[in-house]
């Protein structure tokens, strides 16, 4: 893999052009990390509006019509729906797992399998939330299961 | 989200339907029920392998709050009733006198706790996997 960077102070936004002739696993990683670091999402707090890097974002949960992004210590309410959240976040990093929660699996600590076929998801901040029984399989195959 | 719980019941339906088959095999080799397996009976097996999990998809919503023990025993209520009504009086698989009813419920709980316990093994075995990949991703994080 050839990498080639151009600096340039004329350019005004920096622009990554990958050229390929297939999109293997390890490309789709890079475009994935590219896309991961690039998209940001707004959030208000405390009558302020704030840009949250989605690496920063726990869980992403809807709640009384009201949609609310928990990061580790803080939570935002947004504007945007979850399904639009769900359609515009990087897929490679965030699964739904319930009919009202998108989960970072980078924020995961461990999972524990519930007797009542679903799975509880601790959390590094140590919060834990609950993956569905019908979210299951999607949740698993983040993991390639 | 239709089509994820389609998937799930889907799943409930073949596991049962597969299970439901070998353990009535097992039970006319070894007591001689007298029930013959041809394809008439498969296809029985089959309608009423699908059935139930259709029916636990309304009572899935009834019992949406209530705790994991009324789950269980709603489930089992709607595997017995699909047996007793498609196994017993449309199909004629067996008499209602007690003899047939106590093996008919005992081979409903022995295919419910199969496929139970089958899904708490997978859950077990793919929370370890999961974990596993955690773990190495956290290494590969911390070592960047």
């Amino acid at each position: 893999m050839k990498i080639n960077v151009i600096h340039d102070s004329s350019y005004e936004e920096t622009e990554v052009t990958i050229k390929c002739a297939y999109v293997d696993d390890t490309l789709q990683k890079i475009i994935n990390l590219l896309e991961a670091e690039n998209f940001r999402l707004k959030g208000k707090l405390e009558d302020k509006t704030f840009v949250i890097p989605v690496k920063d974002v726990y869980y992403i949960e809807s709640v009384d019509e009201r949609t609310f992004i928990y990061c580790k210590s803080k939570v935002y309410e947004t504007e945007q729906k979850l399904y639009q959240l769900e359609e515009n976040m990087p897929k490679s990093d965030f699964v739904r797992i319930s009919k009202s929660c998108i989960l970072n699996i980078r924020k995961l600590n461990y999972v524990k399998p519930l007797l009542n076929g679903k799975m509880e998801a601790n959390l590094t901040n140590g919060e834990v939330q609950i993956v569905n029984r019908h979210y299951l399989k999607g949740f698993k195959e983040k993991f390639g299961i | 989200m239709i089509k994820r719980k389609f998937s799930y019941y889907f799943s409930v339906g073949t596991n049962a339907f597969a299970w439901q088959t070998v353990i009535l095999s097992i039970i006319n080799i070894l007591f001689g029920t007298g029930v013959s397996f041809n394809s008439y009976v498969v296809l029985q097996c089959l309608c009423i392998g699908f059935t139930i999990p259709f029916l636990m998809f309304f009572t899935d919503k009834l019992t949406l709050k209530t705790n994991f023990p009324t789950k269980i025993l709603v489930d089992l209520i709607d595997v017995f009733l699909v047996v007793l009504i498609m196994g017993g009086a449309l199909f004629k698989w067996f008499e209602f006198v007690l003899a047939d009813l106590a093996i008919v419920a005992g081979v409903i709980l022995a295919v419910y706790f199969v496929v139970f316990a089958i899904t708490i093994v997978r859950d077990r075995i793919d929370s370890d996997f999961i974990n596993k990949k955690i773990k190495e991703r956290n290494k590969n994080e911390n070592s960047h």
